[in-house]
This record gives C-alpha cells, structure tokens and sequence, in this order.
C-alpha cells in the first residue's frame, strides 16, 4: 500500500487541494482576509496554524479516549489554546520585531475554525499518525491559499513581495489601494475560491 | 459518579496545561524583557541619531542611551499635573552638547494603544523625529505610521511654536499638496496615510495632545 493509500496518506494530500480547508470546506477565512496583505505576515501565521493543527490534531488523538463526550470541544479548545499561547510566547522571545507586526493576529489561531474543524471531525475519531498529518495537511493547503492571495495583493497593493520591490517596479505598477484594504481580500479569496473549485469539479467530472 | 469523572478531568487538563502555559511564559519573561528594552534602547538611538542602528551591536546600543540620553528630569504639566518624562539626548558621554530634547506620546489608535516618541530640539520650536515604539494598527495600512516616508516631515522639522489661539500645533495633510505660507498648517503639516485615515487622524489628535501638554511643562520649567 502506498503512501497516498493510507489513511494519514489521504488526509495530507487530500487538504492540499480537493478538501481543501479554505475554498472547499471554507474555513479559516477570517485570517485569510486579515493577514493577507503582506506576504512575511501571511508565511509567520501559516507557520503558526501548521504548527498548531498538527500538534492540537496529534494531542486530541492521543486524548480521544478519555476525554467525556460532554466536554470533548472544551478540552479541545483548550490544547489548541495552549498551543497557540506556545507560539506567541515563542515568537516574542526569538522573533520580537516579527512580533510587533504579528502579535494581534497570532492569539486569533485560536478561533481559527480549521484547527477546531479538524480536531473535532478528524482527530478525535482517528489514530495519532494519521491525525498528526491531517493536521499538517490542514496548515498546509491553508496555507496555499493565503499564500496565493498574499502574492497578489502585496505585488498589486505595495508593488513589493516580501518588502523587496518588484523589477522595474516605477515603469509598469501602479498602486491599487483596493488590494490592501479588506475588500481586496473579498475579491482575493472569491477568485481563488471559484479557481480552485471549478478546477477541483472539472478534475472530478462533476461540474454541471 | 459520571458528572464527578467528567470535572474532575476538566480540572486536571486545565492545570496540566495551565501550568505548563505558565512555566513556559514565566521562563521566557527575561527574554521578552529584554527583547523590549533593546527595541526602545534602539529607537531611541534612531529618534536621536546618535548612530546607526544596523552596524551596533546590542551592548552598543544599550551603552549609548545609558551614557547619551539623560531621562533623569519629569516634567508637571500645570493645566493636568500629568508628570512628562523629559529626555535628553547628549552628543556624547560627557553631557555637554545637547542635540535634542524627547519626551512620550501615547493614545487611541484605530485598534488600540499606540506609544512613542517625539524629540524636539534645543531651542523646542521644532521637531526633529518620532518614534513608534508600540502600536497594534492594520499591518499594511496604519501600521505604516513606523515607516521612514511617515515619519520624514517630523525628521525635516515641524513647527510646535505656540500657534495662534484656536489653531493646533500640528495637522494632518493630504499626500503631495503643501500648506500655503501664512497658513496656520504651513510647516505643522505631516502627510496622512492612504486608506489609514483613522490612525492618521489619532495621530493628529495624539500628537497635538502630547505637544500641547509638553509645551505648558515645558514653559512652567523656566
């Protein structure tokens, strides 16, 4: 059996793209608008949700079996709390200028409905392994998305990807505001959306 | 039995974590302390221009506030009694050539607190730079009130003479059109913040506060 034909194999590759956390089960999308306008802030809170939807799926699998069925999403909420409660404290001692620009939004890992999503209908019901990648798969096909979205509305807002100006910047590019306010995340994230989703459907033979 | 089980399981996770998220955040204290005096140390340097931040090292940069900059002096405010912590920054460790004077600002931005500095020079009818040391505006847009192109017209000098009464100190402008002299916004004006008018305007209004409250400790010192 190969890789892709194991269960942990399927949740990885399947959130990279055909369930893909952002535009096919549409969640995480309050972030995805939120820190999509740079693309340095969008890669530090993808890092974070990576890190926190492997290691909240991963603890959650481990617990699934003592943990009451009247208070499973208390206790879920509170190991993704902790996680994340890791990283912020992680990245204000060894990254504290990242932290300046990041700080607000990395306690907003928290209510990111991915990482809640996945523990609840994935890794409470799996083993570890497999659930430690649906995690990871999660964090990456989100962060796919964003990056995607950061791409556009730095190069279109700023005329700059990471902060370092695109070539020939002052012939060709002219500042579309638009891109960096949130509506240009709206639009963003409509288009993407319908990309990725026409684009899964038509793999799939199932668009009408 | 059941609902006994059920918290006594909520209250050991709880303390577990709890106590582990603890531990973690009591142990990198130091660290984030001192991540957040070397971030002031070094705007500090940079408000003053007392060297180039990118080619000192830390312990440079830490030598140079402790020796240069002189915050030993607070200032009353005599309309509020709000006390104003005066800095002094010095040529060099001997203290006897004042480049400029400093002191805080600190209000409301668009989201939340926004803190920094102002320096001003000796004769205190001009600024020459300002410094955001905290603020927590949308990355991209107000988050833009730390970026060199803000905060040149503050490093280029703006008037914070006594204005005419009913006038303020300083304005916020639009990009590109310059006050007309004999204007009360002639040389007060800094340029606002495309599609960040809110933290633009807080600024406004920090700012003039900050000023006003200054130029009144200021006047009662002599």
């Amino acid at each position: 059996m190969s890789f892709k034909d194991t269960l942990g194999g399927r949740a990885l590759i399947g959130n990279l793209w055909r369930d893909n956390p952002v535009f096919r089960q549409v969640l995480g999308i309050c972030s995805a608008l939120a820190v999509t306008n740079l693309l340095k802030n969008t890669l530090l809170m993808c890092g974070g949700l990576v890190f926190t939807a492997a290691l909240s799926n991963l603890t959650v699998s481990l617990l699934r079996n003592y943990i009451p069925k009247q208070v499973r999403m208390m206790v879920q909420v509170l190991i993704i709390a902790a996680y994340v409660i890791i990283v912020n404290i992680f990245i204000q001692a060894q990254f504290p200028e990242i932290h300046k620009t990041i700080g607000p939004y990395v306690g907003l890992i928290i209510t990111n409905c991915i990482i809640m999503g996945r523990a609840e209908a994935f890794a409470s019901k799996n083993p570890a392994w497999p659930s430690l990648l649906d995690g990871i798969g999660a964090g990456l096909g989100y962060s796919i998305v964003l990056i995607a979205i950061a791409v556009v509305r730095e190069s279109l807002g700023f005329g700059t990807l990471l902060g370092i100006p695109l070539p020939a910047r002052d012939i060709w590019w002219y500042q579309w505001t638009i891109m960096v306010m949130p509506p240009g995340a709206f639009f963003m994230l409509a288009l993407v959306a319908w990309f990725g989703n026409s684009f899964v459907l038509k793999n799939e033979g199932g668009a009408k | 039995m059941k609902r006994f089980k059920t918290v006594l399981f909520m209250v050991v996770i709880a303390a577990l974590y709890g106590a582990g998220v603890t531990g973690l955040y009591l142990s990198s204290q130091n660290t984030v302390q001192q991540n957040k005096r070397f971030l002031e140390q070094r705007a500090l340097v940079q408000l003053f221009g007392l060297g180039d931040t990118t080619k000192l090292s830390k312990k440079e940069i830490a030598a140079i506030v402790e020796t240069q900059v002189d915050r030993s002096e607070t200032l009353t405010d005599p309309q509020t009694g709000k006390k104003i912590p005066l800095l002094k920054a010095y040529k060099n460790a001997a203290h006897n050539e004042l480049i400029a004077y400093g002191f805080p600002f600190s209000g409301i931005g668009f989201w939340a607190e926004i803190n920094g500095y102002i320096a001003v020079d000796a004769t205190l009818q001009n600024t020459i730079g300002l410094k955001v040391i905290s603020q927590s505006e949308t990355p991209g847009l107000g988050a833009r009130i730390e970026e060199p192109f803000f905060v040149q017209p503050f490093k280029d000098g703006l008037d914070i003479s006594k204005p005419a009464p009913g006038k303020s100190y300083i304005y916020m402008g639009t990009s590109g059109s310059k006050p007309d002299p004999g204007t009360p916004q002639y040389g007060r004006t800094f340029d606002a913040i495309t599609g960040a008018t809110q933290t633009s305007l807080a600024m406004e209004r920090m700012l003039n506060a900050a000023v006003a409250e200054f130029r009144r400790a200021a006047d009662n010192r002599k």
